[in-house]
């Protein structure tokens, strides 16, 4: 870690989506998406910089008619192949093709406990069976799955229940309240996020609050994620970042290659690997730091500051300290 | 299970494992499994010995090059190598080819 090697990139391959999820930070660039035979390039620079593992995202990377022929030119190249995926394009013959690039792992989002939560905040009808069935064509084939939720007010009424179905389809589930602005400054997806009657409401019992008082291994050292570190994100476009959650732009692979950008930081990505907790004015003094799961990147794209406190982490932090504290909120 | 290297396996072509990723860090070699779930990290001849299964060289041509690049005698190269090999052999991160394997 201390010499920087990038061990973990989030490549997105594509901005594009066949779904409309209503909370979705994304927002539609014109501008003209990497070539295959430029993400083949930025790929073998990743191999000489020490990437082992590749996240493919989006969007929707399946959107991509490419999408396995970058797989299987990352599986050669030797990367550790992760997916994200909305899992409605997955059918026996992309799950085939997944289980021979051997896919370390597949992250495929849950909505919802039924068709009419998750289909309505995907806007799209028809997904929730498709995503299930995704699922279990992958689970067949003996891939390791598991689902992710991001928790807002459209689907915190079925918290217990995508736990529980999680559990049927025998996945580990990921759950998060992260709801963030879309990337163009848009609050819009915000007045999904969870407020703290949802929370008082709906999440009660210890199943339910044990899992929101998990703090995630990238923010539980000293320093503030492992975003610049360890982890980077590239987009579409072939800019670099620091994370997927932190949209300052380090450099573009298409003009500069990743090692000049990696190696020669701007004062951006020198300001990021330096910046400690202890560095937060504000949240190092915090009484209910303890239970705080902050993201630098939620904490830039909600206020524009990576040193500021994020709203939506302290809101949390402090229910948590509530409920610890046995001061469970009246409704 | 405990690989015990042997004498004839010095004819034998050291190949990695397609069950494991690897790269190249400042000269020294970080080898992670498929299953993503343990990283290795080499040290100096152990990076010096992974460079060198590719399939196309015997072990007693590895052992050759440390004495050479290491100044060692015979008899302590074949023996750590081959004791480091049975270590890899164990985690399954190298195989033994009678053949050479064409790239």
């Amino acid at each position: 870690m201390e010499r920087n090697i990038p061990l973990t990139v989030l490549f997105e391959l594509t901005n594009r989506c066949n779904l409309s999820c209503k909370h979705c930070y994304r927002f539609p660039e014109k501008r003209e998406e990497l070539s295959y035979r430029e993400i083949c390039a930025f790929l073998d620079e990743l191999q000489e910089m020490g990437t082992f593992y590749l996240v493919f995202t989006g969007g929707e990377a399946l959107v991509r008619s490419d999408f396995f022929q970058i797989a299987e030119y990352a599986r050669k190249k030797g990367f550790l192949l992760i997916l994200m995926t909305n899992g409605t394009l997955i059918t026996d013959e992309e799950a085939d093709k997944i289980a021979a690039l051997k896919f370390l792992e597949l992250e495929i989002s849950l909505l919802g406990a039924t068709p009419t939560t998750h289909d309505s905040i995907t806007k799209v009808p028809g997904s929730f069976a498709k995503t299930i069935r995704a699922i279990e064509l992958l689970k067949a084939r003996n891939l390791q799955v598991r689902t992710k939720t991001t928790l807002m007010s459209l689907n915190v009424s079925e918290y217990q229940a995508i736990t529980s179905l999680a559990e049927r389809l025998e996945v580990p589930s990921k759950i998060r309240p992260w709801v963030v602005p879309r990337r163009d400054g848009s609050r819009e997806p915000l007045k999904y996020q969870l407020s703290l009657d949802d929370m008082r409401l709906h999440l009660r019992n210890d199943l339910e609050i044990g899992c929101l008082l998990e703090v995630d291994e990238a923010h539980s050292g000293p320093m503030i994620c492992n975003a610049g570190r360890v982890l980077c994100a590239i987009s579409p476009y072939g800019d670099l970042f620091p994370c997927v959650l932190i949209p300052l732009k380090l450099g573009n692979l298409r003009k500069d290659s990743f090692a000049k950008i990696w190696k020669s930081p701007n004062n951006e990505l020198r300001r990021i690997r330096s910046v400690t907790k202890s560095d937060l004015k504000t949240c190092s003094v915090c009484d209910v730091a303890s239970f705080c799961n902050r993201c630098p990147g939620v904490a830039y794209m909600e206020t524009g500051d990576l040193m500021a406190p994020s709203p939506s982490a302290c809101q949390l932090a402090k229910w948590r300290a509530d409920l610890k504290a046995g001061n469970a909120g009246n409704v | 299970m405990n690989y015990q290297f042997q004498k004839e396996d010095l004819d034998k072509y050291l190949v990695l494992s397609e069950d494991h990723v690897w790269r190249m860090i400042d000269d020294k070699a970080f080898v992670v499994a498929v299953d993503g779930r343990k990283l290795h990290g080499l040290n100096k001849m152990g990076s010096f010995i992974w460079k060198s299964a590719d399939g196309r060289h015997t072990v007693k041509a590895i052992v050759e090059k440390i004495c050479e690049r290491y100044e060692v005698d015979k008899e302590t190269a074949e023996r750590d190598a081959g004791e480091f090999i049975a270590k890899l052999i164990d985690k399954g991160i190298v195989n033994l080819s009678e053949n050479p394997i064409e790239s």
